[in-house]
């Protein structure tokens, strides 16, 4: 099972993107700054971006879903407990996991923008997809969903999860990490031999390499224990 | 055409021909053929296919009912198409240049200010659309006349969040109406062509109404 990009070239007028890879079984990290193509690239992988050449192939793939990066694109139920059901998912679970509890006839639309994030997150981890794509999944939340989403994300409940952000705070144990770098999508490898070729990587990150630890992972909690281990 | 105050002139001169009269429709139907040729802008399909598909359902029904439809329809189709035109050889800033170039730093930033917010909402709406029926495509959609009713409701909503947040936005920095503004305007060779020859087809389309009455 893998989602592969083949020679694939994207243009919004002058500005184009180029990237070729495989993205297999496991989670993905895809980073790079600000406008430089993630959102197009991820619509690309998802089938709703039009490549100006190449293409992309989803081998074994039949189930795939993106998280767009405004919650408000995926609403269409009235009230929060139609939205819970467009996603076929019982709705007082689903609630609870939300931190929704009571709320489930209020208008989906009038929740705060954390809270819609909170719930279509909620319910699109909690579909069963072979892949699914995440725009910028830690836009609009705060540390504690943030650590919420890492971990939904970490049960692996989905084969293949690509994850596009710029986050530098909270991010979740990843296998892969890619980085869009001169207007072409880089892939530097499998963590952890990818983590010192990777140079967006979160401060606490270098910090720990250039004090000589090696972490096992990219989350904040392995860079301490690295450190912890080197000093032990 | 580059400069906003001639396109938006010519705009009204030609919607107005094309409204009152086949043959001022005709004028400024030709007018659209030879002028914009090369930036008609015409939307995607989907969307030329509502909109024409309304204009010829309302000039069927009034062909139908004994009132002249298919005149309409030809009128209302040229208009279209000049609005087209207009709308996507619009640039940012144009109708604001316009507006207080015309009204002053008062009315007219007042005027150009709301133009502009109204311009840029229509264009993020093009966008809106888009990734809404994108993702309704992703979740499962059940058809486009049932992903009518969470996209319009969806982008009502949106535009509201949006209008009290540019509200807010203007009250913090202060504003309560007119500001300083010195508007600007770049030409081509084509755009007093383009304006005069708009200029005689109302004219033209005038002295035919004089010489009907």
């Amino acid at each position: 099972m893998h989602l592969k990009a083949e020679q694939l070239s994207l243009s919004h007028g002058e500005w184009t993107l180029s990237a070729d890879g495989v993205f297999g079984q496991g989670v993905h990290l895809v980073t790079g700054p600000v406008g430089s193509g993630k959102t197009t690239l991820a619509s690309a992988l998802a089938g709703i971006f039009e490549p100006a050449s190449g293409r992309i192939t989803h081998e074994g793939i039949s189930r795939l879903s993106l998280s767009m990066q405004f919650p408000e694109y995926h609403v269409t139920g009235f009230l929060v407990k139609d939205e819970i059901r467009s996603w076929h998912l019982p709705v007082t679970e689903t609630l609870q996991k939300t931190g929704l509890t009571g709320r489930q006839d209020r208008k989906t639309l009038t929740l705060s923008r954390g809270e819609l994030k909170r719930l279509h997150l909620t319910c699109l981890l909690g579909s069963p997809w072979d892949a699914v794509i995440l725009d910028e999944p830690f836009a609009g939340l705060d540390c504690m969903e943030k650590r919420r989403v890492c971990t939904a994300i970490e049960e692996k409940t989905h084969p293949i999860t690509i994850i596009f952000t710029h986050e530098q705070a909270v991010l979740p144990a990843a296998d892969v990490i890619w980085e869009i770098e001169g207007n072409a999508l880089v892939c530097r490898g499998r963590v952890p031999e990818a983590i010192p070729a990777w140079k967006g990587a979160p401060q606490y990150l270098t910090r720990a390499l250039e004090e000589g630890a090696r972490p096992e992972n990219i989350r904040l909690q392995d860079a301490t224990e690295a450190l912890c281990r080197m000093h032990a | 055409m580059q400069d906003a105050r001639l396109r938006i002139g010519a705009t009204l001169l030609l919607s107005c021909a094309a409204f009152s009269s086949v043959f001022g429709a005709v004028l400024a139907a030709l007018w659209w053929v030879v002028v914009a040729r090369n930036e008609r802008n015409l939307p995607g399909r989907y969307a030329a296919a509502v909109i024409f598909g309304a204009i010829i359902l309302v000039a069927g029904f009034t062909e139908a009912f004994g009132g002249d439809g298919i005149s309409y329809g030809f009128r209302m189709t040229v208009i279209t198409l000049i609005a087209f035109w207009a709308f996507g050889r619009g640039r940012e800033g144009d109708l604001m240049n316009t507006a207080v170039w015309a009204f002053g730093d008062r009315i007219g930033f007042d005027l150009g200010l709301t133009a502009e917010m109204a311009i840029s909402s229509l264009r993020r709406i093009e966008k809106d659309i888009r990734d809404i029926r994108n993702a309704l495509k992703l979740k499962g959609s059940r058809g486009p006349v049932y992903d009518l009713i969470p996209l319009g409701f969806t982008l009502t909503i949106m535009q509201i969040h949006r209008a009290r947040e540019q509200g807010l936005v203007l009250a913090t920095r202060g504003y309560q109406g007119g500001g300083t503004f010195s508007p600007s305007f770049q030409r081509s060779k084509t755009d007093c062509f383009a304006f005069f020859s708009s200029i005689l087809i109302i004219a033209a389309v005038f002295v035919s109404f004089v010489g009907y009455l």
